[in-house]
């Protein structure tokens, strides 16, 4: 039979440690659940793969230090002429670097004409024919740009549009297929004449996110600034297809011409190393959390129990074995666990419901989540109290014959 | 009497060596902890140009759409105006000073050294934006008010552009390639020392991109300088025409409009003329929503902007939970030595000393504590912030285009380093406080009967 009632009579009578002890615990866990939350939903992003061949592609961006300008036939020769070079799988003209966080113009896209119709925020992204092969998009339905798709000029506006997965189902639901359906780019209508696999995208590129992308074919030849999109057969030739492509352009454009260079590897990787330092960060304070809230207890229960040592002699003296005392601290320990648990767990709900809100889409944390922290802040309590409880286990009785 | 006090309470501390070390451990992470992420808000919410905060403005105004308020901000209005409104606020010529501007970018060339070129970020301003702004000049001064209105192709560059592209010569006069186009160039503008926090830069984070180039606001008629910065467009159906000529009269919002006021009747001449400047535009069936505009110090942008409530305020927050913990921690520690200590101050008491003398002693020990926490703390904190500036370090870009990143946010200041110091001492105190008034209280009467 448990020794409840001399468990609470003892901890009554040092109410005000008892206290301190609770809020403690009680901070420690909403404090532990809601670290624990953000560091899942940052592995979650850690862990994610783009799915593209991240190590095969590069993007080049091209501006002319000269006042010219580069024509879609122009640009579209290069993506030839680049194509014809060894170690080239495909390459295409692009707007967006993937990948890379850039906060680009957000637009929108209507089901219906109108203003009053609701509008889906997308990112749009002008590319050129082979763009989906280059960039590794599996097309789930439809078919792909060809040359006549074309808007090629700054007075005109492209016609057909392929969009991912995701966008096809906020424009018409999951029932409906949007493949030959039109839709609004302000005032424009275009027809999907596509639909691609999901993929993180150009803007807000986070693995875990999908990205409501709608490609255009379309070339703008008064921009000062030009993309091309390039994929090496293998990661092992990219750099030679680099070096070779900068050779043709500086070559054609008689070095009068600021190339930018972007390995979509070293993006995805730096976009993944921030999120990483966080995760860091916040396993490091959490464990610097566990150090101090054990330390807590086990120093706290120390001072407890060399208050009562003659107690223990006492109860030793009186017939109860090492085990009893054993018993005891580890249950006193563990109601104020309880104690702090009780308080904290509400505490730590409410606080992850508010940030589950504002960090929407992320989902609040699971019960799964909820309760093994409870039982790791238990079991780290008991943990904290054995010292304690191995040094009054072995309180000699004869100390209390001799302090009578 | 006072260094007395202190003897005793070192005695006390050195008495009880691992306790207290523990309890100064304890309090250094809880502090450490806590002003790491305290000192990353800090810094990326601080506002140089504070005091002008009395005067200086940037104006909003509710040019959304009826079907929904905007989103963007915290007030719910956007941060830029229509090159409509702009002018037109431009042009009443109210504020002592004002500009209008937005940020830009592209290729920098000299011209007489094509191989010296630079990818920027640049801003194209009126002149008053370098008073506005604090911005001084190495070489050269701001162009002329005319070149406000009037199309005068003249660039301003920022002392590192200016090193990178003339290696630091005074490069007025010089002619230089932007977008294709040639400008001369009329001023450079001093770095300034300390951080670069540009609170001008409201359209990407005060820390971050500072502006490479400056150019005057009356090329944007050309149309050879387009928005880097957002460009939000308001449902509006009418028909703009096309190109530039619908950049000037549409209803697209891309330009940020600040304002200097000499004095509040200033201001609120201003403000009168904004309010009824959109009840007129009411009548042209502009403005659907309510008649609402605000004018924003710098430091209210960052709160509309919602600068000072990213990751770091949330795990400030917790950060400022794991002190308590830690206080609380200290509390109850501090409560249990002072209590293995009541014996001896027992004796002080019967041999003359006051309950007062006894709760300074303790509560001393509880600064010592702090002192030597706070110190530790602060070690702590400069190690994780150095820790953090690498882990977010990006590399560097090639063209020349500014970071992305901010490592400004990882270096603490004079405010910060006291301010752990400080924090420390309060929270020890804090924690002192009870366990040195429940032992000073104990009747010496009870230790002496003790054998």
């Amino acid at each position: 039979m448990l020794p409840i009632g001399p468990v609470f009579r003892a901890l009554i009578r040092r109410k005000f440690s008892l206290g301190l002890l609770v809020v403690q615990i009680s901070l420690s866990l909403a404090i532990y659940v809601n670290l624990s939350w953000i560091l899942v939903n940052l592995n979650e992003i850690f862990k994610a793969h783009s799915n593209l061949p991240e190590t095969q592609l590069v993007s080049i961006s091209l501006r002319p230090t000269t006042p010219t300008q580069i024509n879609y036939t122009e640009a579209t020769a290069h993506i030839q002429a680049i194509a014809q070079l060894p170690g080239v799988q495909n390459a295409a003209i692009v707007r967006w670097i993937p990948l890379r966080r850039w906060a680009g113009p957000g637009t929108e896209l209507r089901s219906q004409p109108g203003i009053d119709t609701p509008a889906i925020p997308i990112v749009d992204c002008s590319v050129s024919p082979g763009w989906r092969q280059t960039l590794g998009l599996k097309l789930i339905t439809g078919r792909d740009f060809t040359a006549e798709d074309m808007a090629t000029t700054s007075d005109q506006f492209s016609k057909t549009l392929i969009i991912t997965q995701t966008l096809a189902q906020a424009l018409f639901g999951k029932d409906e297929t949007a493949l030959g359906k039109t839709v609004f780019f302000g005032d424009n209508p275009l027809e999907i004449i596509g639909i691609t696999e999901d993929w993180p995208g150009f803007v807000l590129p986070y693995p875990d996110r999908v990205e409501k992308t709608a490609f255009l074919p379309l070339y703008t030849d008064v921009d000062s600034e030009h993309r091309y999109l390039i994929r090496a057969v293998t990661a092992e030739q990219r750099a030679s297809v680099v070096l070779a492509v900068k050779n043709l352009l500086n070559d054609h454009f008689h070095r009068k011409i600021m190339l930018d260079i972007a390995l979509i590897d070293v993006l995805a990787r730096e976009m993944k190393s921030v999120e990483y330092t966080r995760n860091q960060q916040l396993i490091i304070t959490m464990v610097l959390l566990s150090f101090v809230v054990m330390f807590a207890i086990c120093a706290q229960t120390i001072f407890w129990t060399n208050q009562r040592r003659k107690h223990f002699a006492i109860r030793r003296a009186l017939g109860a074995t090492q085990a009893d005392i054993w018993q005891l601290i580890l249950l006193e320990t563990g109601i104020a666990c309880s104690l702090g648990i009780l308080l904290g767990t509400p505490l730590a709900i409410v606080i992850n419901q508010y940030l589950a809100q504002a960090n929407a889409p992320w989902e609040p944390a699971s019960p799964l989540l909820l309760g093994g922290i409870i039982l790791a802040v238990l079991a780290s309590g008991l943990i904290s109290a054995l010292i304690p409880a191995l040094r009054a286990s072995q309180t000699p009785p004869g100390l209390a014959s001799r302090s009578v | 009497m006072f260094s007395y006090q202190c003897r005793l309470a070192w005695r006390s501390i050195k008495s009880t060596p691992v306790l207290s070390a523990l309890m100064v451990v304890a309090l250094a992470v809880g502090i450490g902890v806590f002003m790491t992420n305290y000192t990353i808000l800090h810094i990326s919410t601080l506002n140089p140009l504070s005091y002008k905060n009395d005067r200086l403005f940037m104006l909003q105004t509710d040019a959304w759409h009826l079907r929904e308020e905007y989103k963007g901000t915290r007030n719910t209005m956007p941060n830029q105006l229509s090159y409509r409104d702009a002018q037109a606020f431009f042009d009443s010529k109210i504020p002592q000073r004002q500009t209008i501007m937005f940020r830009t970018g592209g290729t920098l060339v000299a011209t007489d050294a094509p191989d010296h070129y630079q990818f920027v970020w640049a801003r194209v301003v009126t002149r008053d934006f370098f008073t506005l702004f604090d911005e001084t000049f190495l070489y050269g001064g701001p162009w002329e008010p005319s070149a406000d209105t009037q199309q005068q192709p003249q660039v301003i560059l920022a002392e590192e552009t200016n090193q990178r592209l003339f290696n630091g010569a005074n490069s007025l006069g010089k002619t230089m390639l932007f977008e294709g186009h040639t400008y001369t160039v009329v001023g450079v503008t001093r770095k300034s020392p300390g951080r670069q926090i540009k609170m001008q830069n409201v359209e990407l984070g005060t820390l971050k991109n500072p502006d490479q180039a400056y150019f005057p606001f009356g090329i944007v008629p050309t149309g050879h300088i387009g928005t880097w910065g957002p460009n939000l467009c308001p449902d509006d159906t009418r028909d703009y025409g096309q190109g530039i000529q619908k950049i000037l009269t549409g209803s697209c919002l891309w330009l940020t409009y600040w304002a200097e006021f000499s004095n509040p009747l200033q201001k609120q001449q201003f403000e009168t003329f904004v309010h009824d400047y959109i009840e007129q535009q009411k009548t042209l069936g502009f403005y659907p929503r309510p008649n609402r505009f605000a004018l924003s110090n710098a430091s209210d942008m960052q709160a509309v902007n919602g600068y000072s409530q990213g990751p770091f305020y949330l795990y400030s927050l917790f950060g400022f939970g794991f002190l308590g913990i830690c206080t609380l921690n200290c509390i109850a520690l501090l409560l249990a030595k002072f209590a293995r200590q009541a014996p001896e101050q027992g004796i002080r008491r019967a041999l003359g000393a006051s309950q007062g003398s006894i709760f300074a002693q303790f509560l001393l020990e509880s600064v010592f504590i702090g002192g030597l926490a706070g110190v530790i703390g602060l070690a702590g904190t400069l190690t994780a912030l150095e820790l953090l500036r690498a882990g977010y370090q990006l590399e560097p870009q090639q063209n020349g285009l500014a970071p992305t990143n901010f490592p400004e946010v990882f270096t603490p200041d004079l405010h910060v380093v006291m301010l752990t110091l400080a924090l420390a001492i309060v929270a020890s105190v804090c924690a002192g406080l009870y366990p040195a008034w429940r032992t000073c209280r104990t009747p010496p009467a009870l230790y002496l009967k003790q054998p």
